[in-house]
């Protein structure tokens, strides 16, 4: 069985990281690796979509606090989109809508980095 | 615990100390507290606090050594839901860490320690001791009130 999948796909003005499955100490390296190939790329406008993870622990909260300092000093953004109720359930408990903006529509993550005018 | 007649050894199992097995340990302990009876978003989030606490097993008391064991039982008695994690590793008390302060960690973009600060926030009782036999045991509780 596979438990976790990403794929990224370009999106103008940003690149969508996509989730499925379930993301933890044993799958997050996946995702690290991920974010770390955007980063040797420059990409720092960065749209995570969470529509089809099913569960997420703190190995994969804590990749996000690992770029989001490098993301943001270079202008960019990772932004979370699409969360199911549980997901969003994980990032809430630890306070997490304090530090990323998170999104209901992928487009409107698409839509604030474009008003941002950063690239 | 096996002494207290008042409860009942729903699992038991050694476990190989590999981050695989994390997906299985979820899915026993999610079942497990449905069955006796919390809600769903309840019995997720007991899973997500047993994963914490068994990530930190592999990867700090055996430092990912994948050949060593640790076990898991889930007993329940009453109202509670106890699962007892033992491991014969380096010890750790998630206790002697000071609560986390989000606002001050997302401040300063600090790392690490978020495991054991979501196991003391979904967990009623977050207990360790050293057992006789030198093991860590740790035993995390929800009440099902």
């Amino acid at each position: 069985m596979s438990q976790f999948t990403l794929s990224v796909r370009e999106s103008p003005p940003a690149r969508v990281i996509d989730l499925t499955g379930y993301l933890d100490a044993h799958t997050a390296p996946q995702l690290e690796e991920a974010f770390q190939s955007l980063l040797n790329e420059q990409q720092f406008n960065i749209i995570v979509n969470f529509r089809d993870l099913a569960y997420i622990s703190s190995a994969g909260l804590g990749v996000f606090m690992a770029f989001v300092e490098e993301v943001r000093s270079n202008s960019g953004d990772i932004k979370l989109a699409e969360m199911s109720p549980k997901v969003y359930n994980v990032f809430d408990l630890l306070g997490f809508p304090m530090l990323y903006e998170i999104y209901d529509d992928e487009q409107k993550a698409r839509a604030k980095f474009s008003n941002e005018g950063s690239c | 615990m096996q002494s207290d007649s008042k409860y009942i050894v729903r699992f038991k199992e050694g476990i190989l100390s590999r981050t695989e097995e994390l997906h299985r340990i979820r899915t026993v302990v999610e079942d497990e507290a449905v069955r006796f009876g919390f809600d769903r978003e309840t019995a997720f989030r007991m899973a997500l606090a047993v994963d914490e606490a068994c990530t930190n097993i592999i990867k700090h008391s055996y430092s990912g050594n994948p050949r060593k064991k640790f076990e898991m039982e889930i007993c329940t008695g009453n109202d509670r839901f106890v699962v007892v994690l033992t491991d014969y590793g380096r010890s750790f008390n998630p206790n002697s860490l000071p609560k986390l302060d989000m606002k001050r960690y997302f401040e300063l973009c600090m790392r690490g320690g978020l495991g054991v600060h979501i196991i003391k926030l979904v967990m009623d009782d977050v207990a360790y001791h050293i057992t006789d036999a030198h093991a860590n045991e740790l035993r995390l509780v929800k009440y099902l009130t």
